[in-house]
């Protein structure tokens, strides 16, 4: 089996914002949401070249949506994880799960 | 409401038109209660992010790959061989001399092509891997002609072109293995295909403003003659390199596999 690809930590926080949204998931939702959970706003320009290089590596897809007055007729972009994207996650989470065993970091004991 | 249009112009020489479209979208989604400057100061922090890395990638593989490549030619005693068989009247063999410069000439597109790919694009990615391993192959050969033409005076010529045939075929077979890498390798042919064109058509064009340049009076230039002939040559240099660059990033997003193709 493949060995899943790394991830870095804005990449984590992305592919998770992307998950929480499912199909709703576009460069101002997403940003919206990072912020909304991570109180951290991140700049656009981060944003969309973490998302351009995430597609680049296989991790997520992307499609365009119909286009809307509200955004000057023009489509969204959606975005979803792949398979491999998935597994990504899952094993970048994994090890922060494996790492935070034991530890009373975030007010209760991680058995 | 700012000028969505222009911004979306100036975005598309940084991406995709689609793209493009998409992210003046999401602007304007997100600014419209807001001043336009905050608008154009987003406009600006895209399109800066969207090409950094193309333009880190740009001006390394530019300066390094030809400083490395031309001081690599120059310790390996090539550029010395070269001159010495070019310039002699005793030539040893002229088809040997043309086979060691078409071999130095492809080796620096590859070496530039390769350091550019693996910077924009990672050294995961299959033409990156490709390009280096025929530029690093391209290399080995070079150094062993140097090798072999200062050790052994000259004579092992034909055992080292047989050996740089052998790598040569040894990377083709290689490089015709799988689907993607038979992708990634005509991508790559275009690419060198295109440069090869561009290089005698930048060089006439140099030459003939060169020669124009020559016929102006020397009381109308203010600089010295010679000064503007050596700050031509790098103009169409660069200009070569430009359409190199080009070519290989068309050439290698059509390459990208079908997973992260827009659906």
């Amino acid at each position: 089996m493949a060995k899943p690809l790394s991830l870095g930590e804005f990449e984590q926080i992305v592919l998770l914002a992307i998950l929480r949204l499912g199909d709703n998931a576009y460069g101002v939702a997403i940003r919206s949401e990072i912020t909304l959970c991570t109180g951290r706003q991140p700049a656009p320009g981060a944003l969309y070249t973490t998302l351009d290089r995430m597609q680049e590596k296989g991790i997520v897809r992307s499609w365009f949506g119909d286009a809307t007055p509200q955004r000057g007729g023009r489509p969204k972009r959606f975005f979803a994880l792949t398979k491999s994207g998935h597994a990504a996650l899952v094993s970048a989470q994994q090890a922060y799960q494996n790492m935070l065993r034991g530890l009373d970091l975030l007010g209760e004991p991680n058995a | 409401m700012p000028n969505a249009s222009i911004a979306e112009w100036l975005l598309r020489r940084v991406t995709t038109q689609e793209r493009a479209a998409a992210i003046t979208g999401d602007l304007i989604e997100q600014n419209t209660k807001r001043a336009s400057l905050l608008f154009w100061f987003s406009v600006a922090g895209i399109m800066l992010s969207l090409s950094a890395r193309w333009l880190l990638a740009f001006i390394i593989a530019w300066q390094v790959g030809n400083w490395t490549f031309s001081h690599f030619l120059r310790s390996s005693g090539i550029l010395g061989f070269i001159e010495t068989e070019g310039f002699s009247h005793h030539h040893t063999g002229h088809l040997f001399l043309i086979f060691v410069i078409s071999l130095g000439v492809v080796g620096n597109f590859l070496w530039q092509i390769g350091l550019f790919l693996a910077i924009r694009y990672g050294l995961r990615d299959t033409m990156a891997r490709l390009t280096m391993m025929l530029a690093f192959a391209a290399i080995c050969a070079l150094a062993l002609v140097g090798a072999a033409v200062s050790i052994t005076n000259w004579w092992a010529k034909p055992a080292v072109s047989a050996i740089c045939i052998f790598a040569m075929l040894i990377g083709a077979i290689f490089s015709l293995l799988t689907a993607q890498r038979r992708k990634v390798t005509q991508a790559l042919t275009g690419t060198l295909f295109v440069t090869a064109l561009a290089v005698p058509v930048c060089g006439s064009m140099s030459g003939l403003l060169m020669y124009l340049i020559s016929k102006i009076p020397q009381w109308a230039i203010h600089t010295p003659r010679s000064l503007v002939f050596t700050s031509v040559f790098p103009v169409f240099n660069m200009l070569i390199f430009l359409i190199e660059i080009s070519v290989c990033t068309t050439m290698h997003d059509r390459t990208s596999p079908k997973d992260t193709v827009e659906i």
